[in-house]
């Protein structure tokens, strides 16, 4: 199905965005921003397994009176890249685009769990990840500095997604080590769908706004960090909204 | 069941006929179709990567070999009718969506082979009212939201499950049995922002990225357990929460 999706998209490229249009204007930027959310709920099998929830961070959460916790949040992260733009008849779009990020703040803290009898568990997620995104849309000039864009397709995105776990347990998962990590690395083919805003503070330069919406998913992935008597198992999901704002420079037009 | 399709079928012709009776006046009339792609039709991806962890987990400890199902991506095929009266929109649309053949995954142990297959359609009949940015003629930037109706089903089967990977559950557990399967029809919500700009004299080309969000109640199973026996539980919510990024050709229709 992937590929039917890769076939489709190069298909349509050949249709709507002709490399021989008689009127293109090409652009470069970068820009900046930060995901909410990043990772989903980063759920994998030995949370699901010893740690009662079904649902990654958003299960793991709990407290008991005589216990100190702190909440786990999920993971935001900034990110940054750089994109390329051609737009072919005043309106058909065909933007690539190189993206790069990590998480910065949340996925830390301090839970409890049950498995007979009560035990603290340290908590500790990051993400980083990079992807090419590829989308077909149309981009519409409005009022006369200003053009929206809306574009569809799909990105190659790999990302490398760790967990840590630390407990006072001396049973399974914690039987040979307090601490156990996760670490997973793999790549997929979300959709994506980005919705840009250019403001031309000059003929050549506009400011852009950015929302992007990823949608997708990896295989479910052997932790590669082996020596903690622990193996876990976890799919990476890139799901999530990304806000960027940068510039742009219209370098080409005829 | 009956009323709900009352319901929707008077609902979809009034609003034909509003459409129509107020075409001749002022506004736009058109007729699209649309293709495209969406991920996870029915949200089944939590249910995928339980069985998938647990067929690795068992790989892992030696119990035997096993494929991952894979999430799916699915194309949509889809149509609507559009009345664009000054900023306002006005969309009634149909779409389908069922992924290919390749769902799919299965465990091996002691030779034997299970089979996990799945199943799934997803239906949808959005009702959007939304806000046009007119540019020039059949030029808009969009934005709309409005109810949805669904019909969705999923059926999940395995063709032996006494061969795992859920081996230590017994057979009369849910995720052992050898067909889950669930049917419904229920109301949702979504939100569309689209673009369009004209093609040749009477055509536009569209591009729409549609999100929704529905719930069903809870639906009973008409499954079949480990044993071999019939049974309607548990029972089921189907969840149709997804995005479907459509492209699309539209027709102005003058009266």
């Amino acid at each position: 199905m992937k590929k039917i999706f890769l076939i489709a998209l190069v298909f349509l490229s050949a249709i709507i965005v002709p490399i021989y249009a008689e009127t293109v204007s090409v652009s470069s930027g970068m820009y900046f921003g930060y995901m909410p959310s990043m990772g989903g709920n980063l759920d994998s099998y030995t949370q699901q397994t010893y740690f009662n929830t079904n649902s990654g961070v958003d299960g793991i959460n709990k407290s008991m009176s005589g216990y100190s916790t702190s909440n786990i949040d999920r993971l935001t992260g900034v990110f940054g890249g750089v994109e390329f733009k051609a737009i072919f008849y005043d309106y058909y779009l065909l933007r690539i685009g190189a993206n790069y990020g990590m998480s910065v703040m949340g996925g830390k803290g301090k839970t409890v769990y049950e498995d007979g009898g009560i035990y603290t568990l340290k908590c500790e997620y990051t993400f980083k990840e990079y992807d090419f995104p590829v989308t077909l849309g149309l981009s519409i000039p409005i009022w006369k500095d200003s053009r929206i864009s809306l574009s569809c397709g799909t990105a190659f995105a790999s990302a490398k997604y760790e967990n840590k776990f630390e407990s006072n347990s001396v049973a399974a998962p914690f039987a040979t080590q307090r601490k156990i990590k996760g670490s997973f690395s793999g790549w997929a083919l979300p959709l994506v769908v980005i919705i840009q805003g250019d403001y031309f503070v000059s003929p050549e330069v506009a400011l852009t706004s950015t929302i992007s919406y990823y949608k997708g998913a990896t295989k479910v992935i052997k932790d590669s960090s082996d020596n903690d008597g622990n193996v876990d198992f976890a799919s990476i999901d890139f799901t999530g909204y990304r806000f960027s704002l940068g510039v742009s420079y219209y370098f080409y037009s005829k | 069941m009956k009323i709900n399709k009352i319901i929707i079928l008077i609902t979809v012709i009034s609003i034909i006929f509003f459409i129509n009776d107020n075409a001749n006046a002022i506004g736009n009339f058109s007729l699209g179709v649309n293709t495209g792609g969406t991920y996870d039709p029915n949200n089944l991806k939590d249910d995928i990567n339980y069985i998938n962890k647990e067929i690795e987990y068992q790989k892992n400890a030696g119990a035997g070999t096993g494929e991952q199902i894979d999430v799916p991506y699915s194309l949509v095929a889809g149509a609507n009718i559009k009345y664009q009266f000054n900023y306002m929109l006005f969309r009634i649309g149909a779409q389908f969506t069922k992924p290919g053949e390749g769902t799919k995954g299965s465990f091996t142990s002691g030779g034997v082979k299970n089979e996990i297959r799945i199943s799934t359609y997803q239906a949808s009949f959005p009702i959007t009212i939304g806000f046009m940015l007119p540019i020039k003629d059949k030029t808009n930037f969009y934005i709309g939201c409005g109810i949805t109706c669904h019909i969705a089903a999923v059926k999940i089967t395995q063709s032996n499950p006494s061969a795992g990977p859920f081996l230590t559950l017994p057979l009369t557990d849910r995720r052992r049995y050898m067909k889950d399967s669930y049917y419904g029809q229920f109301p949702g919500w979504h939100f569309i922002v689209g673009a369009e700009v004209p093609f040749f004299e009477r055509y536009s080309i569209t591009v729409e990225w549609m999100h929704q969000e529905g719930r069903s109640h809870p639906l009973s199973n008409r499954g079949v357990d480990g044993t071999g026996a019939e049974t309607d539980a548990p029972k089921r919510i189907i969840k149709t929460r997804g995005d479907f990024i459509l492209f699309g050709i539209n027709y102005y229709i003058s009266f």
